[in-house]
């Protein structure tokens, strides 16, 4: 186990294997490449993802599926290939890869998640990309279900 | 919006120092060619919005936002 001091959890305990390599980092963070998902008893379905070079940088994300059970992926032949899947199918979601979004809370809006460009985790690899998928009928700001 | 009819082929001039061109049309999709300067930025425009979504998710990480949000979702 590694620790570092993160602005959101303090000292965070965290499994080195436990690391997500995002290659091309995420859109506007760019040079953020290393994240940690991280779980909080008590918490579920929210995993965290805390950057590891950067202790003030933390998205909140819930799993697509967790948001819409009929989720399904739309991803470019390119982010495919980032992840080293192949580029003529999607991949199975659960199976192959994990797809987590971005969540988006506080302002005067409701929470939203970003189901047009999820996280997409190679479960084997755990290389990660945010898929930007411009064929997706999710929208970038879909409205978490809460009663 | 301005509106221009091109054919595979041809092209359009924006300003001085860009040129647009329609390189090929297959089946509902367009490939376009961009020669512009270096220092013009040519972004696919689902890029910007999702920037734009990540930079507005990043601040909103507050522990009162996900204390709210884990509230909500519990209540379910």
């Amino acid at each position: 186990m590694r620790t570092m001091t993160t602005s959101r959890f303090g000292e965070l305990e965290y499994d080195p294997d436990q690391e997500i390599h995002f290659p091309e980092g995420l859109p506007a963070f760019e040079s953020e490449t290393r994240f940690v998902p991280v779980e909080i008893p008590g918490t579920a379905p929210v995993v965290f993802l805390q950057s590891l070079n950067r202790p003030d940088l933390t998205f909140v994300t819930l799993p697509a599926l967790s948001v819409a059970p009929d989720y399904s992926l739309a991803m470019i032949p390119e982010d495919l290939e980032i992840l080293g899947l192949p580029p003529e199918r999607q991949p199975g979601l659960g199976k192959e890869v994990l797809c987590l979004a971005i969540v988006t809370i506080g302002g005067q809006q409701p929470p939203s998640v970003n189901l047009m460009a999820p996280v997409v985790i190679h479960i084997g690899t755990r290389r990660a990309v945010q898929a930007i998928q411009p064929e997706s009928p999710w929208s970038h700001q879909h409205q978490v279900p809460l009663d | 919006m301005l509106l221009i009819r091109r054919k595979p082929g041809e092209s359009i001039l924006i300003g001085e120092n860009v040129e647009l061109q329609v390189v090929e049309v297959v089946s509902g999709r367009v490939t376009l060619g961009i020669a512009a300067p270096r220092e013009v930025l040519i972004l696919r425009k689902e890029i910007q919005v999702a920037q734009s979504q990540n930079i507005a998710a990043a601040q909103g990480v507050t522990p009162e936002s996900i204390q709210l949000l884990i509230s909500s979702l519990r209540t379910r």
